[in-house]
């Protein structure tokens, strides 16, 4: 009987020994693909950036903010971007148009609207469809949020919607620029609009 | 006497007192004379409103009509009866005062209190609504007074855990703390003075506190008490919204001796100093270890707790970082109650626990997502503090210099609060 048990106290000293799988202190290369588990985690990471782009986008907008803070927010907002001009749409619910803008030109032009004060926000929670991989061995997968986008003029609202808006998430194995290793990593690119609608209160 | 007097007022609000000529001067009081706690205070309370109450309608001449809502008539039915019973003419002047224990809710859109006269929440009225009850009724002036607590008791303590898969819970922390040394350890939700709170899901300490032992365990490479103590309470601050606000400041004194080598991680324990004893009180000046007692006495002073200032030279000079200290630096960037201008200037204290620019790596369970310097992720975390609810270091994925000092690399998982 007791033979029986070593096998077993074999398989949970090993399990006890296991590390997470990108534990970190070794510098690795990446593997080749990603597993179930870890796609999944990067889809947790993809959401949670996207987010923070509509938080950007909110601290980019907030006239009541100092300058250096909205900066920092449209510097570090295009870190999480392939390049700065991927493009981004615009619509307007006034005009029914929708605009292209590249990335800069874009989070530039949200800090200098001339309202009064502006707000961006998140309205619900972000989603992204399901990974898909390339032939090159990246995943892409399409991310939605929500963005309420409210305006003032003389402290009266006068402007209000809400835009979903679509978002490439590209997650391949890159080139850390500060550490030259190469790492899965999340990067996003175009923006298009999904539906705007009008705001009435 | 207390007692004789209230019955006199309860006997009073029986008997109608209107004069013919003059109008009245209605006063409604209500206490909690017979709770276990505030008895006596209440019956004070009740009896020296009365006599205010009852010289001051004197001295403008109106005729005091009191009623005294006390004893068996403390009750949610006999306010309501007695609230919507009143009449009263143009002239006539209504006081209501409530003493006694009080709350609100988070659903509960009002700034005033809930009279908690039923303890188990059952019926018990908001202040405003019996003020406004009263000034429907048209009388000359209302006043309304409650003496109660106002604190918000259903804020939802976070559930989520997220501790990172994989990373297995220590058994060697938990011999760090309790086979390591031999004393005590003594530790209260709240100092002398406070309040400590609490919601359905739980007290606001015990979660903070039993959050920290279970990061300790799966994230920490080592642990001391006043470690664990410190970040019990940042945690409670960073993500109880109600605990912040009244400034709730657990205390903890330690009276540890003689440490106990173990086969544990030895070359991880601090150097053994001779018997540690650290009293931790806001007014105490108390030496080293200066963290323990720094932080506690910024954070009671109602400002945030800030990292340890770098190590004197008198200090250990291979004491690696403090975890609760690089937790609580790092959430401090992300402190939301702090400005923007205040937060990216903490960012100079970074030197205390890592080299510069050190490397670090963002989990999610068990998959590094992201690897950025440190400059960039401290730039994040002052931008987005709002978003942050919580982060946390996984000391057993991170890395030290060569001098066991500094952090050249730093696991971090990040708390997101939902999308409001």
């Amino acid at each position: 009987m007791k033979f029986l048990y070593i096998p077993v106290l074999l398989g949970l000293l090993l399990a006890g020994l296991s590390t997470p799988t990108r534990a970190g202190h070794a510098p690795a290369a990446p593997a080749d693909t990603l597993s179930l588990d870890e796609l999944k985690d990067f889809g947790e990471e993809a959401k949670t950036r996207i987010r923070t782009f509509v938080d950007y986008l909110g601290i980019i907008a907030d006239k009541n903010r100092p300058l250096t803070e909205r900066n920092e927010a449209i510097r570090t907002a295009l870190q999480m971007f392939k390049t700065d001009d991927v493009k981004v749409q615009v619509s307007n619910i006034n005009t029914g148009t929708v605009n292209v803008l590249p990335l800069r030109q874009y989070l530039e032009k949200i800090k200098s609207l001339t309202y009064d004060k502006v707000e961006i926000t998140n309205f619900e929670s972000v989603r992204l469809s399901k990974w898909e991989q390339n032939a090159d061995g990246s995943y892409q997968a399409t991310g939605i949020y929500f963005q309420e986008f409210k305006a003032w003029r003389n402290g009266i609202p006068v402007y209000n919607d809400k835009t979903t808006k679509k978002i490439d998430a590209d997650l391949r194995v890159r080139e850390d620029p500060f550490y030259n290793e190469k790492n899965w990593m999340v990067l996003f690119g175009n923006i298009t609009v999904n539906a705007t609608e009008r705001v009435y209160k | 006497m207390r007692s004789i007097v209230l019955l006199l007022v309860c006997c009073l609000c029986l008997t109608s007192l209107r004069a013919q000529d003059k109008p009245l001067f209605h006063v409604i009081l209500v206490g909690a004379t017979e709770d276990k706690v505030l008895a006596g205070a209440c019956q004070l309370d009740i009896v020296n409103v009365h006599d205010q109450f009852r010289t001051i309608a004197e001295s403008i001449g109106y005729t005091y009509k009191p009623g005294a809502l006390v004893k068996e008539y403390f009750s949610n039915a006999y306010i309501q009866s007695l609230v919507t019973g009143l009449s009263c003419g143009p002239d006539d002047i209504i006081v209501f005062y409530y003493t006694g224990h009080g709350y609100n809710l988070s659903q509960y859109a009002g700034n005033f209190p809930i009279m908690m006269v039923d303890t188990t929440g059952a019926g018990n009225f908001p202040l405003m609504l019996i003020h406004q009850e009263l000034l429907k009724k048209k009388a000359r002036f209302c006043l309304t007074i409650g003496d109660c607590c106002n604190r918000v008791v259903d804020e939802k303590l976070p559930k989520d855990r997220s501790l990172v898969k994989g990373a297995d819970c220590n058994p060697a922390i938990y011999r760090q703390l309790f086979l390591q040394q031999r004393g005590g350890v003594i530790a209260s939700s709240s100092k002398r003075g406070q309040v400590s709170g609490a919601s359905p899901g739980g007290s606001f300490y015990t979660w903070a506190l039993l959050e920290s032992m279970n990061y300790a365990c799966h994230y920490n490479e080592q642990v001391t008490w006043d470690q664990l103590l410190d970040d019990a309470q940042n945690r409670m601050r960073k993500n109880i919204t109600a605990a912040r606000l009244s400034k709730q400041q657990s205390i903890y004194e330690l009276n540890l001796a003689n440490p106990v080598a173990s086969a544990a991680t030895p070359d991880r324990l601090q150097p053994s100093a001779a018997d540690t004893s650290v009293a931790v009180q806001p007014e105490a000046s108390l030496g080293p270890p200066p963290s323990a007692a720094m932080q506690t006495t910024v954070a009671s002073s109602g400002q945030a707790a800030t990292p340890a200032p770098p190590a004197s030279p008198a200090a250990a000079p291979t004491q690696r970082p403090d975890f609760s200290d690089v937790n609580n630096f790092l959430n401090s960037l992300a402190d939301e109650s702090l400005s923007y201008q205040e937060r990216t200037s903490r960012q100079t204290q970074a030197s205390n626990f890592f080299v510069h620019n050190a490397k670090v790596r963002v989990y999610v369970n068990t998959t590094q997502v992201a690897q950025m310097p440190l400059e960039q992720l401290m730039s994040r975390y002052s931008l987005l503090a709002t978003s942050i609810r919580q982060i946390n270091v996984v000391e057993r994925l991170s890395k030290l210099d060569p001098s066991g000092r500094f952090y050249t690399e730093v696991a971090v998982q990040e708390i997101w609060h939902p999308v409001k």
